[in-house]
């Protein structure tokens, strides 16, 4: 609750500009990726976005290895990352919803690792992990960590317009330490590990050796959350390796497209793994709860 | 509401609700099948048989005499006639000779006089059903003097229509024609046979009468009160007469005493003596006695036929008749039998002899007394013989009576037979009298008139099919496919599509619904979705609207529909396309 009443404190302080409709993207320099120290970004970067981590609450874990911060060319970044580039969209609002969801399903704080995961591919896990991971981290209250754990398609990088390289895979292969695997954000306590370089045949041999259950320990004892995008679950056995190493799985299934008997497979074998499913993720629900979500959401920023 | 209504009404709501849901995602292919199906139906339903009808009015006009002529349960009625002239104008017969006139059979085809033959039946439905024609028959007033018939014809074809039913209307005022005409000289012939037979009957019963009349001659056989009357006088006559003999004979047995025991008396015969001895003693009249028994007898034996028999009351003028008689006669045989005035003593013969004998006025007196005996006695004798002629004539009279009575009720059921023959001759005589008239005025076009009201049109606009039924089978069909493509298409999506269906299927927590993020590969995704279905659906939507403006033109509007058929075929023959053959259809 206290992070959500944060989220709200921070929106409460947009700019007035934003109240008439909705959040303009914010500056950007022209350069892709600037990172910045945190003294020298703070008069570049957007006041709303750029947080400041003098003013960032305790963490409870190790500290982070930098405070560092960057801002992103909105023209670069992937739509899909709504959290970032319209915080007041319903769909954002959604993400919200699913954090303060994990966050009362977890009040002792045990479910640090959290693995996205579906059935089949392009259902949406890596803007599932990125939008939740944002969210996560939102009002400073929580270390987060973005993982992307699908070495074979790895997205996070593509749609954040970064290089892959370094990242978990050398952060595996110890090829790389996590601070240099570490990718700052627009928030200080979000960080962003790309997948790296492995090939596809050596994916099963980095994914089952001991080394990734360091490397989830050392998250765990860095960050407050780690969110892993993982592959999807029937096309390759990389999720059946990585996720009982994890705390929870969230499935995503996409409404419309995700065949029912691929779901029923994909939990089938995420139950013989021991893995704990947390729940499921409806990506693109075209209800018209959504359209009314937005409606009401819009009215009620509008009135404040 | 119960908890039972709440979760019943919740039932309905979401049961509603889903197939809401189910719409909203899939309306694109509902619009898709509907318009489809639709647009082919429409197109389909121009192909469709046309029905045009064509109607005529006509009144006629029946005689108020010949309507009131027959029973209205005769076979020659003209209510039967009424009640038959659907069968008139529509049956067999009538089709047949219609469809030779306006030229849809031709005149060889039918040639039985009689009932059409199988093959010819054959021939007529072909011809009828070549152009779907079908009459019918609709009274629209009628009262018993006036009838307005109106003559409905549909068919493929407005012109055959019309001809057929002008051929109809002529063909039935025709028949309607020769038909009175028939059935009145027919009647008429039936009437003088009835006329006829009841002559022939009351002439019979009038000879039956008239021997009748023979046989009792002298008495009218139908009132046998009367033959009563007359017995009783003859026997009253009888009696008379057998009184006046009796008194003649008192008179000649008081003279014959007289000449034998006066003065006058010559010497007593035995029976005078013996009268002298027993002074108070009748005249010995035996065959009066037995005669006026004999009456008597055969009275009462009348009077107890009568009571026992005839089942008379004792005040019965014929009992109380023979009861008077009877009471006559006793006082016949009464006087008969009265004693007569004692003589006086008869003197001693020898002492009257000699006074006789010495007195010639005695001896004159005795003169004049044996006269008045021989007058006596020749009265008596001929009374005797009006008595024998009266008792002959009682006795056959009442033989004659006796029969009489016997033949009296075959006798009267005669008569009555032969007055309700009469009557009835005299009534058909009076219909025959105004059949005579009637068959006058029908003779000079005086009975039933036809008169035309309103003559048939050729009706180019179809009542069959109706446009409203077309439109509602044609939306109702691509409403139906719609519904089928939306069936088949959830029940082969093997996909999530609810909330529900998940929670259902895996029994996990559903944690958040995310919306789809709009991002350009979503906007592009839609917009070439709907670049190609935005047109997809306009152009089925447009042939939608377009067939189905074809078939109700086709139907309202059949010249606009040539028109516009004229001019697509020129359209599609211009681009090298094969024309519709709606054209062709039409020009047929």
């Amino acid at each position: 609750m206290g992070s959500m009443q944060n989220v709200m404190q921070k929106l409460r302080a947009k700019p007035k500009e934003d109240a008439g409709g909705p959040a303009p993207l914010p500056h950007v320099p022209p350069t892709s990726i600037e990172t910045t120290d945190p003294a020298t970004s703070e008069a570049a970067a957007s006041p709303s976005f750029v947080v400041d981590p003098a003013n960032a609450p305790p963490a409870q874990s190790q500290s982070l290895p930098d405070n560092r911060t960057t801002t992103w060319n909105a023209d670069k970044l992937d739509h899909a990352l709504v959290t970032y580039l319209n915080r007041y969209s319903a769909v954002s609002e959604q993400y919200r919803s699913l954090r303060a969801r994990l966050l009362n399903m977890n009040p002792q704080h045990k479910q640090q690792t959290i693995a996205i995961t579906s059935s089949i591919p392009q259902e949406g896990k890596s803007v599932t992990a990125i939008n939740l991971g944002m969210v996560m981290a939102e009002g400073n209250e929580h270390k987060v960590c973005v993982v992307d754990a699908d070495f074979r398609r790895a997205s996070i990088a593509r749609m954040f317009g970064i290089n892959p390289q370094p990242g978990l895979a050398e952060l595996i292969r110890g090829t790389a330490e996590l601070k240099d695997v570490l990718r700052p954000t627009h928030l200080p306590n979000l960080k962003i590990i790309t997948a790296g370089s492995a090939s596809d045949k050596k994916c099963g041999e980095l994914l089952g050796g001991s080394a990734v259950r360091a490397v989830l320990a050392q998250l765990r004892a860095v960050f407050d959350y780690a969110i892993l995008d993982t592959p999807p679950v029937n096309t390759v056995s990389d999720v059946s390796m990585i996720a009982p190493h994890c705390d929870g799985v969230i499935l995503v299934i996409e409404m419309r497209r995700t065949p029912e008997p691929s779901v029923l497979e994909a939990v089938r074998t995420l139950q013989t793994t021991n893995v704990k499913i947390l729940g499921c993720l409806l990506s693109r629900y075209d209800d018209q709860r959504g359209h009314y979500y937005e409606r009401y959401y819009s009215y009620y920023y509008n009135s404040e | 509401m119960t908890v039972h209504q709440e979760r019943t009404f919740d039932d309905l709501r979401n049961t509603v609700h889903e197939y809401a849901r189910i719409f909203r995602r899939r309306w694109r292919l509902a619009l898709l099948g509907m318009s489809i199906i639709s647009s082919i139906a429409f197109w389909v339903s121009q192909y469709l048989p046309r029905q045009y009808r064509t109607s005529t009015l006509f009144e006629r006009r029946d005689d108020a005499v010949l309507r009131n002529l027959v029973h209205s349960n005769s076979p020659y009625s003209f209510a039967q006639l009424k009640s038959s002239i659907a069968l008139d104008m529509t049956g067999s017969r009538a089709l047949a000779e219609a469809a030779t006139a306006a030229g849809l059979l031709s005149p060889d085809a039918i040639t039985s006089k009689a009932a059409l033959t199988n093959e010819e039946l054959r021939r007529l439905d072909a011809a009828l059903g070549r152009y779907d024609l079908d009459a019918s028959v609709r009274m629209v007033h009628s009262s018993p003097s006036l009838d307005t018939i109106e003559l409905r014809c549909t068919s493929n074809d407005p012109t055959i229509g019309s001809r057929f039913v002008v051929a109809l209307r002529d063909g039935y005022i025709q028949r309607t024609r020769d038909r009175m005409a028939e059935i009145l000289s027919s009647t008429r012939d039936f009437f003088a046979q009835e006329v006829e037979r009841f002559q022939q009957q009351i002439n019979a019963a009038d000879r039956h009468l008239k021997e009748q009349f023979a046989e009792f001659p002298g008495v009218d056989p139908s009132d046998p009160a009367s033959a009563g009357m007359r017995l009783e006088a003859l026997e009253s006559e009888r009696l008379r007469l057998a009184q006046r003999k009796a008194e003649i004979v008192a008179q000649i047995t008081a003279r014959e005493c007289f000449l034998t025991s006066g003065p006058l008396t010559k010497p007593l015969a035995p029976r005078a003596a013996a009268g002298a001895a027993d002074p108070v003693a009748p005249p010995v009249l035996p065959e009066t006695d037995s005669a006026i028994e004999k009456a008597i007898k055969q009275v009462e034996q009348q009077i107890t036929d009568a009571i026992v028999v005839k089942q008379m009351t004792n005040e019965h003028p014929t009992v109380r008749t023979l009861q008077r008689k009877v009471d006559n006669l006793y006082a016949a045989l009464e006087a008969t039998r009265r004693p007569a005035p004692a003589a006086e003593a008869p003197a001693p013969p020898d002492a009257a002899q000699q006074l006789r004998e010495q007195d010639p006025v005695l001896a004159g007196q005795r003169l004049r007394v044996e006269l008045e005996l021989d007058a006596l006695r020749a009265q008596l004798q001929i009374a005797a013989q009006h008595l024998e002629a009266a008792e002959t004539r009682a006795t056959t009279f009442a033989s004659l009576y006796e029969r009489l009575l016997q033949k009296s009720d075959e006798l009267k059921q005669i008569e009555n037979r032969l007055g309700q023959d009469a009557a009835t001759a005299a009534v058909w005589r009076q219909h025959l009298a105004q059949l005579e008239r009637i068959l006058a005025a029908e003779s000079e076009d005086r009975g039933t008139q036809f008169s035309l009201i309103e003559e048939p049109k050729e009706n180019t606009h179809a009542v069959k099919p109706r446009a409203a039924a077309i439109f509602v089978v044609c939306l109702g069909c691509g409403l139906a496919a719609a519904a089928l493509l939306i069936g088949l298409a959830e029940l082969l999506d093997r996909s999530f599509r609810s909330a529900g269906q998940v929670t259902r299927s895996l029994s996990l927590p559903i944690l958040e619904y995310i919306a789809v993020i709009n991002t350009p590969r979503v906007r592009r995704r839609q917009l070439v979705s709907r670049l190609l279905w935005t047109p997809a659906l306009c152009v089925l939507l447009c042939s939608l609207f377009f067939t189905a403006s074809l078939a109700y033109a086709s139907l309202e509007r059949p010249d606009l529909h040539r028109r516009a058929i004229s001019k697509l075929d020129n359209v599609l023959e211009s681009v090298g396309a094969p024309s519709t053959s709606l054209g062709n259809r039409l020009e047929e």
